[in-house]
């Protein structure tokens, strides 16, 4: 049984999904299907960016006979299998952190989120911040990212034909309307495709988290929790 | 015109066996570069018996070369390890002695396949012969048996070090499972496997003499007797031009391989797979014609000028000259042909039967049992390359000891030319248990392994092979899929886990036992056809074995509404469930964690409404007084039905079967903060309100807050259920006397009853040393640990 421990261990940082506890289970909200689409298609459209300048022709076959297949790059099953799977393209999406100060699909976005930046900036200073999660765990993906991360594997592997068709037929088409749009979401909600984040000057955020929904309460309370801390802390 | 061919054929032959003789009767400077064709196949009856003559039976070595070969011969002595294997192998193999041929030819198929892949980088490989082939020739008035090879050769130190030594790591594993090995035939399969075939040369010959030729050495000869060996240079200089013979004086009882008829048969009942021809030297009775005239030569000289120059019409002339040619009946000896070269991927699936996949199987996978399962296609494309997989019946006994070092179930080949069966990552870790042949036009041959290995297009191979096996594994059907399920389902679990991008296919060939069936395991898929119409999950729980989690608090409510549980038994069981985010839009939910909805209609949520507000008290009491931060919270539940309480973890915590695991890994980081994050999760208590004891607990919570009973009374119910729930209780030993104090309320026993002093005995032996002490200390602590079980397990019925 040694060896299947082992194995065990290796991937707990994987299949285990992390998240903050909360009493009321309000701050985990489940990635939708859109957003899952929507950052795929991104992440996908960065990737096949990568490589789309590559005017690189593959010699196929052997230098002994003429028999060479010439292929190109830019439309080779190769690139696009380098694209999906080299590595996977979900494991991009594992880049992205949680933003709960901003609106819909905007929550999720690649770098330290603002509030984890005034926390880190916090520790920086020397400050003792408590949370749930231990400090450790901060830079840890999210219960949010980790499932936006696997719904990912689930719609590549169930649209691979579309993804193909797309690449092969219909690479002169946005993917986020091919695949999202047309396919993966036809009957469901598509809204968060057209969210699309600007940042806005700090008095605006600010007004804007104060009518922020219920699913927000978690952030404002690490914030008040954090605010004792600071203050506390002030006070020595 | 048919005939003029039919002379000039004649005439050809004629002039080439003239050749050959002329050759026979040279010196060996001109006959080394025609090795074994000429040499030996060309021998008449009259050097056989002038052979005989030679003290050593090997071609071309007269008395005193022999008797420098024995001088100045380095005597050697096998290593213990090969003395030993070669006995266990000639005494367990008497009765199948005929594998030491395909032995042989197997060992001389891969020295071939090496100096081909040398040659594919460096031209010069070759210099010595082009030709890649393999011969065997008997030599029946010697019995001796030749089987030789144009491959890679041996220099001096590989003879010593291959033939005398065993240097492939694991020779102890072999010799053991040597040992244990059931039946001969296990064994011939180890024999090939561990690669040590060539000692099971020693069945049918008491005297074996290998003469090699590398490219970086002279030629040696080693000879030995199966007591020792010796290796000399060979005093004939180099006749093989690069290969290796292997000449085998055979035992009188072993004299029935000399003839043709059993060669021929030996050769294609186990080396027809063999990328090389195999040529054996026969001969066979023919009518030749033969010119009248004694003078030869001249005359078809003559003809052949004839022919070269003139039309038609002197042929015609020539048939009417038949008489001058007459009917002779000849033996006529050359090499024949015995194998079919082309190799079986090649040929078109609808073309090859089943029995001769089967037998190809079983020639390179050097096993004697048949696959399981098989595929062979033509992957078209980019990159078109053709290939045939198994799955093998049974799994290798080391798998997952060695999981993700050792692939080497793959055989790479490029335009026909075996390259290698090590590349890394040919097929994803978890499928490292497919056994197959994969050969492509369109890689490039004249480079180095490594580049090779670099190259890009293999991974488009590799998608389309892993793509391939799922797609063979998918139509494995009925008892051959249970036989699979049997052998790899550990396998495709950990593929759900780690392969991305095919985990929804391999979703769909997961089994697991569930409460629907006692014996039979289900596939995710016939879980969903049984599902209730308002059922939105599927489902399970994970523990160590069905009998444990059958009674598990968790799932009794379920079973009870006759919803089916899946019921997760082995360790990887629970991870795999975790990646896999649904199931045919079906999400999962472990039963021992929060989530679980059973009854949603309207007057149920009014119920249980009701019931909360009841319990609120209770509930308060029980997070903020007695089990104050034992508990993340404690709540009515919806899944109890005969237990009082249980310990749920939260969606993202661990569950106990989880947590038992994680404890278990022996390989886990000290002080990982991820780790003890999720091991101090606070759980939620769930109660049953419904329960006789919960229903005291409130009663008496009501009555006053501050009982003490009751608080002792809710810490071990907390205690209790912590068990029940798979997790482990932190403080035992406190468990235990709480418990121990309740026995003694049960028993009518003074609270304070105090233990009885042990008599205070004259030790005899005073003197005793400080060992002894220690283990009887050790055994005092070893009884008070079962006690403490024995407490835990009789609890339940407190």
């Amino acid at each position: 049984m040694l060896h299947f421990f082992r194995f065990l261990l290796l991937i707990t940082s994987c299949a285990v999904v992390f998240g903050g506890k909360d009493e009321d289970q309000g701050p985990v909200i489940p990635p939708s299907k859109c957003e899952v689409c929507k950052f795929l298609a991104t992440e996908l459209k960065l990737r096949l960016e990568e490589t789309g300048k590559s005017k690189e022709v593959l010699e196929i076959g052997h230098g002994l006979d003429n028999k060479k297949k010439r292929i190109k790059y830019n439309t080779a099953e190769l690139r696009l299998i380098e694209a999906l799977q080299d590595p996977h393209i979900c494991e991009k999406i594992l880049e992205y952190n949680i933003h709960k100060e901003r609106d819909g699909s905007n929550r999720f976005a690649k770098g330290q989120s603002e509030t984890f930046q005034t926390l880190h900036g916090l520790v920086n200073r020397g400050v003792k911040v408590v949370m749930d999660v231990p400090y450790e765990l901060w830079n840890h993906t999210s219960a949010e990212v980790a499932q936006l991360h696997r719904e990912c594997f689930n719609v590549v592997e169930r649209y691979e034909e579309v993804i193909e068709d797309w690449y092969y037929e219909h690479q002169d088409q946005d993917i986020t309307d091919y695949l999202c749009r047309k396919h993966v979401l036809k009957r469901d909600d598509q809204k968060c495709l057209d969210e699309v984040w600007v940042p806005k000057a700090k008095e605006q955020s600010a007004e804007k988290e104060e009518k922020k929904s219920q699913s927000k309460k978690s952030k404002s309370k690490d914030k008040s929790k954090l605010k004792g801390e600071v203050e506390g802390k002030d006070e020595l | 015109m048919k005939k003029t061919l039919f002379i000039l054929a004649v005439v050809g032959f004629l002039f080439v066996s003239c050749v050959r003789a002329e050759d026979d009767d040279d010196d060996d400077a001109t006959v080394e570069l025609d090795i074994g064709k000429s040499r030996d196949g060309s021998k008449t009856d009259d050097e056989v018996v002038a052979r005989e003559e030679e003290a050593i039976k090997l071609d071309g070595l007269n008395v005193a070369q022999m008797k420098e070969l024995r001088d100045k011969a380095e005597k050697h002595q096998f290593q213990a390890e090969v003395d030993r294997m070669m006995k266990l192998i000639i005494n367990s193999l008497y009765k199948n002695k005929e594998i030491f041929l395909r032995e042989l030819i197997s060992n001389a198929s891969d020295a071939l396949d090496k100096i081909r892949f040398l040659s594919l980088t460096d031209k010069s490989a070759l210099a010595a012969t082009e030709e890649l082939s393999i011969k065997i020739k008997a030599d029946k008035d010697n019995h001796v048996l030749h089987v030789i090879d144009t491959g890679i050769g041996m220099t001096k130190a590989d003879l010593v070090n291959n033939l005398g030594t065993i240097a492939k790591s694991g020779t102890s594993e072999f010799l053991t499972k040597l040992g244990e090995s059931q039946s001969t035939m296990e064994m011939t399969d180890l024999i090939g496997q561990f690669g040590v075939g060539f000692y099971s040369s020693f069945l049918v010959a008491d005297r074996v003499i290998v003469t090699s030729k590398h490219n970086d050495d002279e030629q040696h000869v080693w000879e030995s007797d199966s007591n020792q060996f010796s290796v000399s240079k060979d005093p004939r200089g180099n006749t093989l031009g690069r290969g290796t013979q292997i000449s085998l004086h055979l035992k009188e009882e072993a004299h029935d391989f000399l003839e043709e008829g059993s060669l021929k048969s030996l050769v294609q009942k186990y080396s027809q797979f063999i990328n090389f021809n195999i040529f054996l030297w026969e001969s066979k009775t023919e009518e030749v014609e033969e010119p009248l005239d004694d003078d030869e030569a001249p005359a078809e000289d003559k003809k052949k000028d004839e022919d070269d120059d003139d039309d038609e019409a002197e042929v015609e002339e020539e048939k009417e000259d038949k008489p001058k040619t007459k009917k002779v009946t000849k033996t006529i000896w050359d090499w024949v042909l015995v194998n079919n070269v082309k190799p079986i991927w090649t040929r078109k699936p609808t073309d090859v039967e089943d029995k001769e996949y089967n037998e190809f199987y079983k020639s390179f996978s050097k096993t004697s049992d048949e696959p399981l399962a098989k595929i062979h296609f033509t992957a078209e494309g980019e990159v078109t390359f053709k290939s045939i997989l198994f799955v093998p019946k049974s799994s290798p006994s080391d798998m997952f000891q060695n999981y993700g070092k050792k692939m080497e179930g793959i055989k790479m080949y490029v335009r026909r030319v075996f390259i290698t069966e090590d590349f890394e990552d040919m097929m994803p870790k978890y499928l490292s248990f497919i056994k197959g042949i994969v050969d492509s036009d369109d890689l490039p041959l004249n480079v180095s392994r490594e580049t090779l290995q670099q190259h890009k297009l293999l991974k488009v191979i590799k998608k389309k092979l892993v793509r391939k096996t799922l797609d063979m594994i998918k139509k494995i059907e009925g008892e051959d899929y249970d036989k699979f399920w049997k052998e790899y389902s550990t396998n495709i679990k950990l593929g759900v886990i780690e392969d991305h991008s095919n985990r929804t296919r391999l979703a769909k060939m997961l089994k697991f036992l569930s409460s629907n069936s006692d014996t039979e395991q289900t596939t995710l898929a016939d879980y969903i056809e049984r599902m209730k119409d308002k059922q939105e999950h599927i489902y399970f729980i994970a523990g160590t074995s069905r009998s444990e989690v059958e009674k598990s608090p968790f799932v009794e409510r379920l079973l009870k509404k006759g919803y089916e549980v899946l019921y997760l038994t082995e360790p990887v069981d629970e991870y795999c469930i975790q990646s896999l985010p649904e199931f045919e839009g079906k999400k999962f939910q472990n039963v021992a964690k929060e989530g679980v909805k059973i009854d949603q209609s309207d007057k149920a949520k009014e119920y249980k409404e009701k019931l909360e507000k009841d319990f609120e008290p209770l509930i308060k009491w029980l997070k903020d007084s007695a089990l104050k931060d034992q508990i993340e919270k404690a709540v009515v539940s919806e899944r109890l039905t005969s237990s009082p309480c249980a310990l749920v973890a939260s969606q993202y915590g661990w569950s106990g079967n989880m947590e038992r695991i994680m404890k278990a890994q022996a390989y886990a980081k000290a002080q990982d903060p991820s780790q003890q994050f999720y091991a101090s999760q606070k759980k939620t208590l769930e109660i049953n309100p419904r329960h006789p004891l919960i229903k005291e607990l409130k009663a008496r919570v009501d009555a006053s807050g501050e009982d003490e009973t009751a608080k002792d009374l809710a810490m071990v119910m907390f205690e209790t259920a912590t068990l029940r729930s798979g997790y482990t209780v932190p403080d035992s030993a406190a468990f235990a006397s709480r418990i121990e104090r309740m026995l003694r309320h049960a028993m009518d026993v003074d609270l304070n009853a105090q233990v009885e002093e042990e008599p205070v005995f004259e030790d005899d032996e005073s003197t005793a040393d400080d060992d002894d002490k220690k283990e009887v200390d050790a055994d005092a602590e070893e009884k008070s640990d079962d006690t403490e079980e024995k407490t835990e397990d009789t609890h339940d019925e407190l």
